[in-house]
């Protein structure tokens, strides 16, 4: 090993200790390579199969398929329903994101604080998001169900109004549905929240306070500024999340009345599986994943601008 | 403070919850909630997912054995190769269809099979990936209306030498309208199992409680009208025709809109117009008369105030029958078995062939099938199984006729056991004079989803434009159609 060093030039050393490290680094990337092999075959190679589907006229049985370019992107730029169901999706994301986002925050403020049972409220409030979205679909009906349901049990016997066809108005369909989501994923946000709260140092509160602060200045110039970080994180997460809502609307109202509540992924899945329109349905996917992607990149670029360490 | 505020957040939810308990007033003694936007479907025949049917108390006799639920996978006798069969029997049907292969086992020597049970929505996702894979099981049952979209995508085998030419079974003794609509390129592609769609089913105490004859029904759409402001009540006891008629608390509903994928084509038929042509090359959707057989239902909600209003979440029909709150049920002829297991209910209905809905008493049904067939990859061992297990469940339909359906085979409709039972009879008989099948199309389920959908929003609220909604359905079956 010593002769071989000596006889090699100036050139060649760097590549020996690349070897070297390499040796030394190499149980690490065993370690990892599992999860590559996993991510390139269940989720690289489906993402580019998906992409390359898109550029065909797929027919699930046919050997050679028809190559037809962009027709399949072309023809979405007209597809109303598309259009339709994209618009549906987009207000339920708007919707329960901002809701969420806000909720979350404004209960892991009140529960950051420390009262005798405010362990048992976290619970209490994560507790929703253990439930399937089978039993989900279920609990939506119970509440939204025009004759039987809780929503207009209290309005009728409570308040004495009129039963509201919450399911049945297309301008009502998606805020139902968007509550219903939010009731059953906002205790994840509100945990999040709840640690990056945690996170910010006492002394700064204590001193905003000395200061002559109230609750509010302070949650607006401490706390706010203090949890973009878990800002972006719970914005970024949600808003992927939501925007590929699909069982909600599939087992509470199947996307009625008409479009109503018909949602973007509810139209891929009925595009391939119902219609066996594998290319189209691929092309939807690639058109929905783009724009998530460039609405994240602008996420990104809005609210780390805010971030302060 | 804090433990006051506490103290008062659980003490709001318990209230919440125990209100929430307790139920609505006047709530109905068993009434459920159809979450999809059409009236719940029986899960024998639905394509579209949601229409589960929740229900909020039992409407069976305490005293009946409790019943047991279809199991998913089947196992019927024991042997090296037993025949794979998927369908989508998996409602009330499905512990009939169960006992039958129970029956061809022990009766067939050396027959074993497993039997799948399978939702719709995922039998057609499970079924194309398997045949694309070389899986593909023995035997499928699915629709008729389904066949030309799954033989032009390749899924299906002609099965002309299979079962016909040899004697098998004679296409002759199955209804014409049927064998054409499962006939693709010239091919017959499957054997009806049964035929079933969409029977009226009436009450008859309502109708004699209003001062109407049981026996002798309207004859046209203006009729009906008459009829059924004389049989829709409010909670008062008023019709919609009296001053004060409460349209937001009815108590009896003269008619309801049940599942659109029937009631849809056989109005639009009875009116004269349709979905497509007879070839499939035109959109009749926006046709006048399709237009105004869907004025009429938007009519009988929002107009005369006889059928509740076609909105997602309305209480399913079966529920409002079983409850005496419906008169005129348009319901699928398994509702054979739901009869059954409510003889109380049985007992004041009748059965007849679906009304007429059009001005000129025009009498048009749609109907469907479920067929057997084998898909594309089965080797000549399976199809030789599966030509077995065909012929035995076709020739030995008397036993499928308990379920409510009615036999595919003419010869076995005419069978005792089968007119011994009063609907089945009266189905096959309707099926057999004036059903239809819908126009076949090798995009057949987005079609289907394109009027459903152009439908629903018509009649979704009072002030729904009728004409503009299935002229926009029509639109987009057209682009359907255009496509090579």
């Amino acid at each position: 090993m010593t002769t071989y060093r000596a006889s090699m030039d100036d050139k060649v050393r760097p590549v020996s200790a690349n070897r070297k490290r390499l040796r030394k680094q190499l149980p690490n990337y065993l370690f990892v390579i599992p999860h590559y092999l996993f991510f390139a075959v269940f989720l690289l190679y489906p993402i580019f199969r998906g992409i390359q589907i898109s550029l065909y006229d797929w027919k699930i049985m046919l050997q050679d398929q028809k190559f037809i370019g962009l027709a399949n992107y072309q023809a979405l730029t007209k597809d109303m329903i598309f259009r339709e169901t994209l618009g549906n999706t987009v207000y339920f994301t708007v919707l329960t994101v901002g809701i969420n986002v806000v909720l979350a925050l404004l209960v892991a403020t009140a529960l950051k604080q420390n009262f005798r049972g405010s362990h048992f409220l976290r619970v209490l409030f994560y507790a929703p998001a253990i439930l399937s979205v089978s039993v989900l679909g279920i609990i939506g009906i119970r509440i939204w169900d025009t004759q039987l349901g809780i929503v207009n049990y209290f309005l009728t016997t409570l308040l004495g109004l009129p039963r509201i066809s919450w399911l049945g108005n297309p301008s009502l369909v998606i805020p139902s549905l968007a509550l219903t989501t939010v009731w059953w994923t906002f205790g994840f946000p509100m945990l999040v929240f709840l640690a990056g709260l945690q996170s910010i140092p006492e002394a700064l509160y204590e001193a905003a306070k000395i200061d002559g602060a109230g609750r509010l200045q302070t949650f607006r110039h401490i706390t706010i500024p203090l949890i973009m970080p878990t800002m972006l994180f719970v914005v970024v997460t949600q808003f992927i999340s939501h925007m590929q809502v699909f069982a909600q609307p599939y087992i509470i109202t199947a996307g009625g009345p008409g479009n109503a509540s018909r949602t973007a992924v509810m139209y891929l899945y009925e595009t391939a599986w119902k219609f066996f329109r594998f290319g189209y349905a691929s092309a939807i996917s690639v058109v929905l994943a783009g724009i998530m992607i460039i609405v994240t990149i602008f996420l990104f670029s809005v609210l780390r601008s805010r971030v302060e360490y | 403070m804090r433990k006051f505020v506490f103290s008062l957040v659980i003490l709001l939810m318990l209230v919440l919850a125990l209100g929430a308990c307790g139920g609505p007033e006047a709530a109905p003694t068993a009434e459920s909630a159809a979450p999809a936007n059409e009236a719940a479907a029986p899960a024998d025949t639905a394509v579209e997912p949601a229409e589960e049917v929740v229900q909020e108390e039992p409407t069976v006799d305490p005293n009946l054995p409790t019943p047991e639920p279809t199991p998913i996978v089947n196992a019927f006798g024991e042997c090296d190769d037993p025949l794979i069969l998927w369908h989508g029997l998996t409602g009330t049907d499905g512990a009939v269809f169960a006992v039958m292969l129970e029956n061809y086992v022990n009766e067939t020597p050396g027959a074993c099979l497993s039997s799948e049970g399978i939702p719709w929505d995922i039998f057609f996702q499970k079924y194309p990936t398997a045949v694309a894979a070389g899986t593909p099981p023995d035997m499928v049952i699915f629709h008729a209306a389904e066949v030309n979209q799954m033989a032009s995508e390749g899924l299906m085998m002609p099965l002309d030498d299979l079962i016909y030419n040899d004697g098998t079974l004679s296409k002759d003794d199955f209804n014409p309208v049927l064998m054409d609509a499962i006939t693709y390129d010239g091919e017959t592609m499957a054997v009806p199992f049964d035929n079933h769609g969409w029977l009226l089913w009436y009450n008859t105490q309502l109708l004699e409680n209003a001062g109407l004859d049981p026996d002798n029904l309207p004859k046209n759409g203006d009729e009906f009208i008459e009829w059924a402001q004389m049989l829709t009540t409010d909670v008062n006891g008023l019709h919609p025709t009296d001053e004060g008629f409460d349209p937001d608390n009815v108590d009896v509903w003269a008619i309801d809109w049940t599942w659109p994928r029937y009631t849809i084509p056989t109005t639009m038929w009875q009116f004269g117009g349709g979905i497509l042509n007879e070839d499939g090359t035109e959109v009749l959707l926006d046709s006048p008369e399709s237009i105004a057989a869907i004025q009429y239902w938007h009519d009988l909600m929002y107009k005369y105030y006889v059928a509740p209003p076609a909105v997602p979440g309305k209480m399913w029909a079966g529920d409002l029958y079983a409850n005496n709150r419906l008169v005129f049920m348009w319901e699928g002829t398994w509702t054979g078995g739901f009869m059954k297991d409510n003889p109380d209910v049985a007992a004041l209905t009748k059965t007849a062939f679906i009304n007429s809905l059009a001005p000129d008493g025009n009498q048009a049904v749609k109907f469907d099938s479920h067929i057997m067939s084998v898909p594309t990859g089965v080797d000549e061992a399976g199809a030789a199984q599966a030509k077995q297990l065909m012929a035995y469940l076709a020739n030995n339909g008397e036993f499928w006729a308990t379920s409510g359906q009615v036999p595919a085979k003419i010869s076995v409709q005419q069978a005792p056991e089968v007119q011994a039972i009063e609907s089945v009879a009266m189905a096959a008989k309707q099926f057999n004079e004036i059903g239809r099948t819908s126009v076949p199309h090798k995009a057949f389920i987005e079609i289907q989803t394109a009027y459903e959908t152009a439908v629903g929003n018509a009649l979704a609220s009072a002030d729904a434009d009728v004409a503009a909604e299935l002229q926009a359905g029509a639109e987009q079956i057209r682009a359907i159609l255009a496509r090579p």
